[in-house]
């Protein structure tokens, strides 16, 4: 039969371990972040809707009751037992609202005249679980209505439990599930790595809540502790690029404020509500797959310990992330890796990281043959973006094939100094396509400046750079 | 597949287990790779996970999980990333690394083969029809088409089998 031999074939298929554990690894970061049920939300708003409906009634109501006892007793004469609907506390307001109407036009309620103090019990239970559309309907339209149903004759308190039992109905999965689930929290991932200390034998929430309760500093507190020394002696990432002695010098004092500050808590990077998660996937993937492992010069144990945020003109959306390395031997280090979202391009798809210590760049992708390594400095690992650029073009259409002197030019003009926008001065438009890169489009002027789009700020192309396009350009320029 | 009693707060491993395999072979059977399969698996749960639904049943759980990974497969066939780089140069990107459910397919499988040579919208109905059992209507309710709309694609997708399978002693 197909059907048989096509279900056999299927059962040959099956996800890779490493995806499902870095599913594991991705659902314990997403359960440590505080989740707000709406549901519970919603109902939280209900409650507090019908106690301040509560509040309302009883103020809008205690004085007419006190000056108004004999329309009381003529009232239950008349009417024996007031019903409240019993469907009023679903909680659905809309619903309510007409519930409370017509209970209003059966005359179950005739508000107003419920004067005596025997009356002020009913008055408050009768509502007690009626959200406030409900009571303010009641309100509004029961006040002039006195036609009253004798042969309703259900009492007050059996409809305030009938109103619980109503209200407890409405969550019947959560209650039927409440013992049998008890013991499994949804955040109940397993640990992912034995080696990690910090996270192999406790939910990740109870770690965060650890961490929150002790007196370290928090997250912002170090990002302050690292970036106020750094701001005072270093202008700008752009501008520091310029300046390396006041790099150093920078770099120096956050890693010991940061080491003063921050120390005593280095876990912080899991489950902080700070963390990038997609740059932790990626970690986490390309640690499972045993790459970074080999990256990182075979220590076995990566943990993300802080993020700053990182700026480059190329590149978007960076964060400094420092990682814990801990080699079999137990020794320790510290990397600093800058991620950068690719603008425009899902982070999950290609993250670029780069450790300022080695000048060694690398490319996280979720994709695990995609990683790739890039030794040598920072310029020839951007250099190495020519594998995933396929082809730029000029505004005319041109067509030029790919070359990685041309992406050291734009490199270049990253890291170029910012000079005064050109007038009257011609200019053409490239667009870079590749890959994974998302269009970039900048204008060159003929006299070899370049408007860059990200800052759009004017730089001036290096002579080598500036001749590479003309040479490209095959004239055009 | 293993049919257990789940409720609203049953632990994701639980229904990770449960399903995780549902919703690959479906991605899987729509990409015709493991990488990618992975990849929608993993956002599919993804999507689980913080959706934080409630569920009236397991069927209903199981249709959410099925719908949730055709949008996700169809979103990432459409995507320009995968439109520009994987159709060209998957292969090349993985640098010769073997999928090895495709691998083992191609060598034991006649079925599984032709099925996957159909166009994508017949391969899903097949899957969701023969494999995971589903009835035209709840097909039809879950891929949003008409009931006649699968049928139809049902009967070509027979009339297409039955033509890549000749001399294969099968009833399609």
């Amino acid at each position: 039969m197909f059907k048989d031999e096509y279900k056999k074939d299927n059962d040959l298929i099956n996800p890779s371990p490493v995806s499902v554990d870095a599913l594991l690894l991705k659902m314990r970061a997403e359960a440590a972040k505080p989740h707000i049920s709406m549901k519970k939300l919603a109902y939280s708003l209900g409650t507090l809707a019908a106690c301040a409906a509560i509040v309302i009634c009883c103020v809008t109501l205690l004085p007419s009751l006190n000056n108004a006892p004999s329309m009381v007793d003529k009232a239950n004469a008349e009417a024996g037992v007031i019903e409240t609907p019993a469907d009023s506390t679903a909680g659905n307001a809309e619903e309510a609202v007409v519930d409370g109407a017509a209970g209003m036009e059966d005359g179950a309620f005739d508000a107003e005249y419920a004067a005596d103090e025997s009356n002020d019990e009913f008055v408050i239970q009768g509502f007690a679980a009626v959200p406030s559309a409900t009571a303010a309907a009641g309100t509004d339209n029961g006040a002039p209505e006195s036609e009253s149903n004798a042969d309703d004759s259900v009492t007050v308190t059996d409809e305030t439990n009938n109103n619980d039992n109503a209200l407890t109905n409405a969550l019947p999965e959560t209650n039927e599930c409440e013992e049998e689930c008890a013991d499994e929290p949804i955040a109940d991932m397993p640990p992912l790595m034995s080696s990690n200390p910090d996270t192999s034998d406790n939910d990740t929430t109870e770690a965060a809540t650890e961490i929150k309760d002790s007196a370290a500093p928090t997250d912002d507190e170090c990002a302050e502790a690292i970036e106020e020394p750094c701001a005072e002696s270093q202008p700008s990432n752009k501008e520091a690029t310029n300046d390396c002695d006041n790099e150093e010098t920078c770099e120096e004092t956050c890693e010991e404020t940061y080491e003063e500050t921050c120390d005593e808590n280095p876990t912080v990077g899991w489950g902080s509500e700070n963390a990038i998660e997609n740059s932790l996937s990626a970690l986490a993937q390309t640690v499972l797959n045993g790459e970074f492992n080999v990256a990182l010069n075979g220590k076995d144990y990566v943990s993300v310990i802080s993020e700053e945020p990182a700026e480059s003109p190329l590149l978007h959306n960076g964060k400094i992330v420092t990682v814990q390395t801990l080699s079999a031997a137990g020794t320790e280090d510290y990397i600093n890796f800058t991620f950068y979202e690719l603008d425009g391009v899902s982070p999950d798809y290609m993250l670029l990281g780069y450790n300022s210590e080695t000048d060694v760049c690398r490319f996280f992708t979720r994709k695990p043959k995609q990683l790739r390594t890039l030794d040598g400095d920072a310029v020839n690992a951007l250099v190495d973006l020519e594998k995933t650029v396929s082809e730029f073009t000029f505004a005319e259409s041109m067509r030029l094939p790919s070359d990685e002197r041309l992406i050291m030019a734009v490199y270049g003009i990253s890291n170029g100094k910012t000079v005064a926008k050109p007038k009257d001065t011609k200019s053409y438009k490239l667009v870079l396509y590749s890959d994974y890169l998302p269009e970039i489009e900048f204008l060159i002027y003929e006299n070899g400046l370049v408007r860059y789009p990200y800052n759009e700020r004017y730089y001036k192309l290096s002579d080598s750079a500036f001749s590479l396009f003309r040479e490209y350009s095959d004239g055009i320029m | 597949m293993e049919q257990i009693s789940l409720c609203a707060k049953d632990s994701f491993e639980q229904v990770l287990d449960i399903y995780k395999s549902m919703v690959y072979r479906l991605a899987f059977s729509r990409l015709k790779n493991s990488f990618d399969a992975d990849d929608i698996m993993q956002e599919v749960f993804l999507k689980y996970v913080k959706a934080n639904m409630t569920y009236n049943d397991e069927e209903h759980r199981k249709a959410w999980l099925i719908k949730t990974t055709i949008n996700a497969t169809k979103t990432l066939l459409t995507s320009s990333w995968f439109r520009r780089h994987v159709s060209d140069d998957e292969l090349e990107a993985f640098e010769g690394e073997e999928d090895k459910n495709l691998k083992e397919l191609e060598d034991k499988s006649t079925v599984y083969n032709a099925v996957s040579e159909l166009p994508l919208k017949y391969r899903t109905v097949v899957h969701l029809f023969y494999y995971e059992d589903l009835p035209v209507q709840q097909i039809a309710q879950i891929t949003g088409d008409k009931e006649t709309t699968i049928k139809s694609q049902l009967h070509r997708a027979r009339e297409l089998l039955k033509e890549k399978l000749k001399g294969v002693d099968f009833v399609v």
